[in-house]
């Protein structure tokens, strides 16, 4: 429970670094997807042209 | 002989005859790029300004301020499961892939926030509550729709056929949504430990704004995030349709 005025910082500061760790994490893997399978799509392609 | 492989792109992957390059639009877009960092800005923005304009409540001290994300954390994870919801009423309607990945990336965002939703309670239970967990109404039915969604993800994991495990998740999707509501009202149902839900509404006038803005500013960013996931499902639909048909036409030269 609270002893002064200036009480339970550590708490807030732990639940926002949580949270900020969970929405950059979520926005670097969503991109990484992306990114990876693009990247695929475009090697089939070249390689569907090449043969073609 | 040699079959001809057409190429591939994100929204028809199986067109016969075509053998253009990956078009423009089938790259990620750089439009919801700039969208995701705007939200994120946002959302950075809304928190350092209500955090530093609210004063500390008289009894929970400044794990108060908790609030502006643990409750726009939960009500995004509602608006997702909601979407999850009517895209899977949408695709199992219309058979578009399109609902299909919008609902794959509302259930993923969904079950993220849910489990950020349960670590911010956590954290803020154990000062407050003298406690990290215990089986409150509000807090089981939460753990449980984690679950079902949990549930939806891994039966879309472990599906080989995309075509059935879209469908078998749009059932899961809609039957699962059942709990949403529980979880929403089990704080006026079972008055037990959990308070009821802070809204603008209900919340002190001194917390009011930085509360709206918080909600306004997370819920951009899960609709980026929603997006985002369906672009890349879509993408990857398109590569492993791709890569198929590369390899029906190599069996088919071979034989």
């Amino acid at each position: 429970m609270p002893t002064s005025p200036d009480w339970g910082w550590s708490w807030t500061i732990a639940a926002y670094a949580v949270s900020w760790a969970v929405f950059l994490g979520y926005a670097r893997y969503v991109s990484a997807r992306s990114r990876v399978a693009h990247d695929a799509l475009e090697r089939e392609n070249r390689r569907a042209e090449a043969r073609s | 002989m040699t079959v001809p492989t057409p190429a591939a792109t994100a929204d028809a992957p199986f067109t016969p005859g075509s053998r253009a390059l990956v078009p423009d639009r089938a790259a990620p877009s750089r439009r919801l790029a700039a969208f995701g960092w705007s939200a994120l800005a946002l959302v950075a923005i809304g928190q350092v300004a209500a955090i530093m304009m609210s004063p500390p409540d008289a009894a929970m001290g400044h794990t108060q301020k908790i609030m502006y994300v643990h409750v726009p954390t939960a009500w995004s994870a509602f608006l997702a499961f909601f979407l999850v919801f009517v895209f899977s009423v949408g695709y199992l309607w219309t058979r578009n892939d399109r609902q299909d990945q919008l609902a794959l990336g509302a259930a993923e965002v969904g079950t993220a926030l849910t489990a950020l939703t349960i670590a911010q309670g956590a954290i803020w239970g154990r000062p407050t509550w003298g406690i990290w967990w215990t089986w409150d109404p509000r807090l089981t039915t939460t753990a449980i729709m984690l679950l079902i969604y949990v549930g939806y993800l891994a039966l879309r994991a472990f599906t080989d056929d995309p075509e059935r495990g879209a469908r078998w998740a749009a059932a899961v999707g809609i039957l699962g949504f059942i709990n949403v509501p529980i979880v929403y009202m089990s704080v006026r149902w079972w008055r037990t430990l959990h308070q009821v839900q802070s809204t603008t509404s209900s919340v002190a006038p001194a917390y009011r704004i930085g509360l709206l803005v918080n909600v306004v500013t997370v819920t951009l960013l899960t609709v980026y995030f929603i997006l985002k996931r369906a672009e890349s499902a879509r993408l990857e639909r398109a590569a492993d349709a791709a890569l198929e048909q590369r390899m029906l036409g190599g069996a088919a030269a071979g034989a």
